[in-house]
């Protein structure tokens, strides 16, 4: 039977509404004289949905044939379920939403802007789903908080995937939500690229816990048990998916669930005979070492490490993923790691997240081959939470270390029993010992900074600029600020410049590395950072890397949009030097010339102005600059910028380490 | 209708009017250039750089050299070695190649790669120690470099002939030594 070429023009109008995606509840109209021309009519016309009623219309092949009501709006007594997520959310103390806008969270994203007020959380937007979760990471470490992020189903998760993967690697909490339209059966055309049947499925192996919840009985659960189960140590990222449905779908305010208001569990500490233990042992050693990596969670971190260094006279090697111990500090042994760990006789592991490599070298070699730091004898304890959690697909645990005791528990919460237990054990003399070794501590590390300043005097007035003489400039500048390392990525701290010649003392001022070393962590976890700073008035620094910055430099024009000050301090060096390295170490292995190592890696040809690219997206700029004289009074300059509340870029075209 | 003869005057004419303008258009053109070049600023050269001979010798590279650990820094002094010019950076300026033992040196130091990790000017970073100035007796240096001990990779002399080797030496023999950080008030702490 041929089709009838004579539609009702109603219907028509219907199908062109329905084809703009303005009714989710209903994907394919036909009029009954269409479908009795195609001999699929219904056996009897159903009713339009009543919009007092706000019911979706059930997907049955009646169903289906049901039109748009005259007017399709949430009832007065009603409530749509994503105003009530947004309840949920603000229960929790979300400052921040940051969010690359997409239509699976529509939903969402209307009740966070007109219900929520756009007031905690505020949305941020952002340019791409891995900055928005970088700049979560970010605004963690400076906060102490999570910062929710919203992300569009299946593409806006892989976007945010590697970021993700960062963070987990880093155990800091990112609590994020993404849409899907779980039923296939109202899906929008674009909406099947999009749906996925598990959609947390591809990042379940570096994420603590997600759920699809089906209620919103069962959201308001899962949404405080994602937030405790993120925060509580190990920390990691959480994921829940919000169905689109759930999301618009109205819902009698008479019957709306309850929030829960589950306290977030404590921390996990070491059993007592353990830490009686590892007192006994501290007590003992001659020359014990405290290795630090990710131990200060929370402000009271250093001050409890502080108190336990200062206790026993130990060595400090702080491995820089928190800010775990003021740089100068007598008792601070970084700047001499690998002596120190060589003299020790007892190692202290605490949240090292790498310890195999701590006690051990491998050579990379084309045969690699290891060997201890350490002499022969040395005991050693480890306290970490990484014994709490070990995943099978990604091998972020590092090789196994044979240690003398091992406490899987949370360092930081241990700490305060493991301090008294070192006072109770300390016996007079071995007061005098701990003293006499502090003071010979103290004055290595001493020597260890005057060497330091020494080796930053080389190539002072060279051009490009050294990356210590650029570390000195940015100090003098912000020295006498409350000011705030808020990202660095391995190299982009300047191969350690700062730490050796600046003065960190305080929590806030450094907040550690990317983590799993997904390259674009620094320039928006900069932000993130700046984000949580900004409300303290913390003056925001960032060293910030060129091959980083062009992963998503966008992330310039949201800090340039929600006016968020910060400096970033280029260390353009113009390759990917890291990478430039490994090739040039395979040339070698292979005894072919190295001239030509540098294919592949180097961003040049053209030069990348990164003062233009800034000032595009309406951020002040400065640079390129190669004059080390030029520098300070650049920089001095851009501080004026950022003290007004905005954010400002300084090129600097740099050595290349 | 026109004459040859008046056609050849015009021509004429028309040629000598030609003539006068191109001469007119070259020479503002030329007028112009001149003034263009006069008020053109010359190349911004980088600052100048440490001109102090080293007092010191480096030891050879340890292993785990890679890690930021100021106990490695060079100890003990000795009088510099080479007679390599001073050089005002790693990069020569002038548009002529520097053909002198540092000169050469430098070119060789940035195509070998050995920047990479001990930095533009041999100072030394966090993957390399430093170089220069003073560096090691050059046959520990060649020693060394042939057969590394720590995580630095081979080079053989098929990659780095010895006639390069030392062209290198030479270079980072050559860095100027720092002023005193006493002088550098951005280093006092």
């Amino acid at each position: 039977m041929a089709r009838s070429k004579t539609l009702n023009p109603k219907a028509l109008q219907r199908r062109e509404f329905l084809q703009k995606g303005a009714l989710a509840g209903a994907a394919i109209v036909a009029t009954g004289a269409e479908l009795s021309a195609q001999g699929t009519a219904p056996a009897s016309p159903a009713p339009p949905a009543s919009p007092a009623q706000g019911v979706t219309p059930i997907m049955t092949a009646a169903g289906e044939a049901i039109g748009p009501g005259e007017v399709q709006v949430i009832g007065d007594n009603q409530r749509s379920g994503s105003d009530f997520m947004v309840d949920v959310l603000k229960s929790l103390g979300f400052e921040y939403v940051a969010a690359n806008p997409g239509s699976s969270f529509r939903g969402l994203h209307e009740s966070i802007i007109n219900y929520g007020g756009n007031h905690a959380p505020e949305m941020i937007t952002c340019m791409h789903e891995e900055s928005a979760v970088a700049m979560a990471h970010g605004y963690y470490k400076a906060e102490g908080k999570p910062m929710l992020v919203a992300a569009h189903g299946t593409v806006g998760l892989q976007h945010a995937s590697m970021a993700l993967y960062n963070a987990w690697c880093d155990r800091v909490p990112v609590y994020m939500v993404i849409g899907n339209y779980n039923d296939a059966a109202v899906r929008r055309p674009a909406e099947w690229y999009h749906g996925v049947q598990d959609a947390a499925l591809m990042v379940r192996d570096f994420t603590k816990w997600d759920d699809t919840p089906w209620s919103l009985t069962h959201f308001a659960e899962s949404a405080v048990r994602a937030y405790n189960v993120a925060v509580t140590p190990p920390m990691a990222p959480v994921l829940l998916v919000l169905d689109g449905i759930m999301q618009e779908q109205g819902v009698d305010i008479r019957k709306l669930p309850a929030i829960p208001k589950t306290p977030i569990p404590s921390a996990p500490q070491g059993d007592s005979a353990s830490v009686e233990q590892a007192a006994r042992m501290i007590v003992a050693a001659e020359s014990p070492v405290i290795v630090v990596d990710r131990l200060a969670r929370t402000p009271n971190g250093m001050k409890l490490l502080v108190e336990l260094a200062e206790l026993v006279g130990a060595g400090v090697v702080d491995q820089t993923s928190r800010m775990n111990f003021p740089t100068r500090h007598p008792l601070n042994q970084s700047l001499r790691a690998g002596a120190a760990i060589g003299d020790a006789d007892l190692v202290v592991g605490l949240e090292v997240a790498d310890f195999w490599a701590s006690v051990n070298a491998l050579r990379d070699q084309l045969h690699r081959s290891t060997e201890p730091r350490t002499k022969a004898g040395a005991k050693m304890i480890t306290i970490t939470t990484g014994d709490l959690y070990v995943r099978a697909n990604y091998q972020d645990f590092r090789r196994l270390q044979d240690v003398d005791l091992a406490l899987a528990a949370d360092a930081e919460a241990t700490l305060p029993s493991l301090i008294e237990a070192v006072k109770r054990l300390a016996t007079a003399d071995r007061k005098r010992v701990f003293q006499e070794r502090a003071s010979k501590l103290t004055e290595l590390s001493r020597v260890a900074a005057d060497r330091a300043r020494v080796n930053a005097s080389y190539a002072w007035n060279a051009s490009p600029v050294s990356t210590a003489r650029l570390a000195a400039e940015l100090w003098a500048q912000i020295k006498n600020e409350d000011w705030s390392l808020v990202s660095s990525y391995y190299t982009s701290d300047l191969g350690g410049w700062p730490r050796r010649l600046w003065n960190f003392d305080k929590p806030y001022q450094w907040l550690g590395h990317a983590g799993g070393g997904g390259i674009g962590y620094g320039a928006p976890a900069s932000v993130g950072g700046a984000l949580a700073n900004k409300k303290h008035g913390r003056l925001s620094v960032a060293i910030q890397t060129d091959g980083d910055l062009m992963y998503a430099p966008g992330v310039l024009w949201t800090a340039a949009h929600h006016r968020i000050p910060l400096l970033s301090v280029m260390n353009n060096n113009r390759a990917y030097h890291m990478e430039l390295m490994h090739v040039q170490r395979m040339c070698n292995a292979r005894n072919r010339s190295v001239d030509r190592g540098a294919i592949g890696s180097q961003i040049t040809d053209p030069n990348i102005d990164y003062a233009k690219l800034a000032v595009s997206m309406g951020v002040y700029a400065e640079g390129p600059i190669d004059n080390p004289a030029d520098l300070g009074p650049a920089l001095k300059r851009a501080i004026a910028v950022v003290k007004r509340g905005e954010p400002a870029v300084v090129d600097v075209v740099t050595q290349v380490r | 209708m026109t004459s040859h003869r008046d056609t050849e005057a015009q021509r004429k004419t028309n040629y000598l009017c030609v003539s006068a303008t191109l001469w007119l258009v070259t020479v503002i053109v030329v007028a112009m250039m001149v003034t263009i070049a006069a008020q053109t600023r010359p190349t911004p050269q980088p600052p100048p750089r440490r001109t102090a001979p080293p007092p010191r010798t480096a030891p050879p590279p340890k292993r785990g050299e890679s890690q930021p650990d100021e106990d490695r820094a060079p100890k003990g002094s000795t009088p510099p070695q080479g007679s390599a010019p001073q050089q005002q950076g790693s990069s020569p300026q002038s548009a002529a190649p520097d053909t002198t033992p540092a000169g050469v040196g430098a070119a060789l130091y940035k195509k070998n790669g050995c920047y990479e990790c001990h930095v533009d000017d041999a100072q030394g970073g966090p993957q390399g120690p430093r170089l220069g100035p003073n560096p090691i007796p050059f046959a520990r240096f060649q020693a060394y470099v042939r057969n590394p001990t720590g995580d630095m990779p081979p080079f053989t002399a098929k990659v780095i002939s010895d006639q390069d080797l030392a062209s290198i030496y030479a270079f980072v023999q050559s860095r100027p030594m720092p002023p005193p950080v006493r002088d550098i008030p951005l280093l006092v702490p």
